[in-house]
């Protein structure tokens, strides 16, 4: 019997992988093609047999969730080792406004001066709000969160200062950050 | 834990966290890292544990081995968390961390001089938990015909296989997490079928002759 092109639809329909839209679509498809319902029928045969199998296996002993507890409480999530390019760049970007900044102090004779986006400032900025979204998201799970965004990696300001330097850092930019981080954070000043 | 949109709907998992945690801890830095840490990686394994240790207890033929293999996955899973792209499921990234376990696993017993999966033999306990006896008779029967195709199979296959009719995942996340193309992937899973109905016809012509 010639198979029918839509066979593999029918496949994820047993595997409830169809959004609801196409799983409507294979079910009329279905009740017209007679290749697809013996299809079916096999698919949901082997469906039916793995199901059964997975509740007849014992569940993974409770000591593993405990074990696994207890390793991620001794370690901490590893850092982005591995950055993709767009954002290495980005990185390397901030580092060097960074340096720049500090460096030349010159380029940034007066306070009025530090609101126009020059380019590396801009970097920053969308570096910064990069971080400054993901501490909003974690804020948003209540409780401490947003001190454990303040691990995240940031070439703009040292990761250690993060926390600490909050209102005496001698850079505006940073000291902006650390306010977000205090203004989110709920340990206080 | 802001990766996963999933994770944070499953967040509610200080059942497994110590409340003396939240209550001396999380005035500082370091308690609420390590309650973070906790409640995600707890989520990741109330969500996802017993499934993959099924799949590695089939990779494995060892529930002992499988155990370990678990929980290696999850640490190292969380150890790389945010490598996941946001909105993407972690289901498949997971099982590509079980599979690597595994295959570690299996390098290392090998060299050893021991073998896993002994021929002919998938030793496994069978869970009766609340089950009435037809069909705790029936999940029996489904064990032993899946368990006979498994063993005639390659690793590779029966991953695959696994992957597929246990796990739901698609031909193209499985193409990913295996490291194959797409249509070695469908061949090699059409091949296992094969090989399950095969048992699951001899299965029915042994209940045929015993009747």
């Amino acid at each position: 019997m010639m198979q029918c092109e839509r066979i593999f639809d029918v496949e994820e329909l047993v595997l409830d992988n169809l959004s609801r839209a196409r799983t409507a679509e294979t079910r009329a498809h279905l009740a017209a093609c007679k290749s697809c319902q013996q299809a079916h029928e096999l698919f949901a045969s082997e469906r039916a047999l793995f199901r059964a199998r997975a509740r007849a296996v014992a569940p993974p002993p409770r000591a593993i969730a405990t074990r696994i507890l207890e390793a991620a409480a001794a370690s901490a999530p590893s850092r982005n080792t591995t950055m993709p390019w767009t954002q290495l760049l980005v990185a390397a970007c901030a580092v060097l406004a960074f340096g720049l900044t500090t460096r030349l102090p010159m380029s940034f004779p007066n306070s009025a001066k530090l609101d126009e986006p020059a380019r590396g400032e801009a970097t920053r900025i969308e570096h910064a709000s990069r971080v400054t979204d993901a501490l909003e998201t974690r804020d948003a799970l209540e409780g401490s969160l947003a001190s454990f965004a303040v691990e995240e990696p940031c070439a703009c300001i040292p990761t250690a200062s993060y926390a600490g330097a909050g209102q005496d850092s001698p850079d505006p930019f940073s000291r902006a950050l650390c306010e977000r981080v205090v203004t989110c954070s709920s340990f206080g000043p | 834990v802001a990766i996963f949109p999933e994770l944070r709907l499953k967040f509610p998992f200080p059942a497994a966290v110590d409340a003396a945690d939240l209550g001396t801890e999380s005035s500082n830095v370091h308690g609420a890292k390590t309650l973070v840490h906790r409640a995600a990686i707890g989520a990741l394994y109330v969500e996802h544990g017993a499934r993959v240790f099924r799949f590695l207890r089939d990779l494995l033929g060892d529930a002992v081995l499988a155990a370990d293999a678990t929980q290696e996955t999850f640490t190292r899973a969380f150890r790389v968390l945010h490598t996941v792209e946001p909105g993407r499921s972690v289901v498949p990234w997971l099982f590509g961390i079980a599979r690597n376990v595994s295959l570690e696993l299996r390098r290392a017993r090998f060299r050893a001089g021991r073998v896993l999966v002994p021929e002919g033999e998938f030793a496994r306990e069978v869970s009766a938990a609340n089950a009435s006896p037809e069909r705790a008779l029936l999940d029996r029967e489904a064990v032993a015909v899946v368990e006979r195709s498994l063993e005639r199979l390659s690793e590779d296959r029966r991953a695959m296989l696994l992957l597929r009719l246990d796990h739901g995942l698609s031909y193209e996340e499985i193409a990913k997490l295996m490291g194959f193309s797409l249509a070695k992937v469908k061949v090699e899973i059409f091949r296992a079928r094969e090989v399950l109905r095969e048992a699951m016809a001899e299965y029915a012509s042994d209940v045929g002759d015993s009747r």
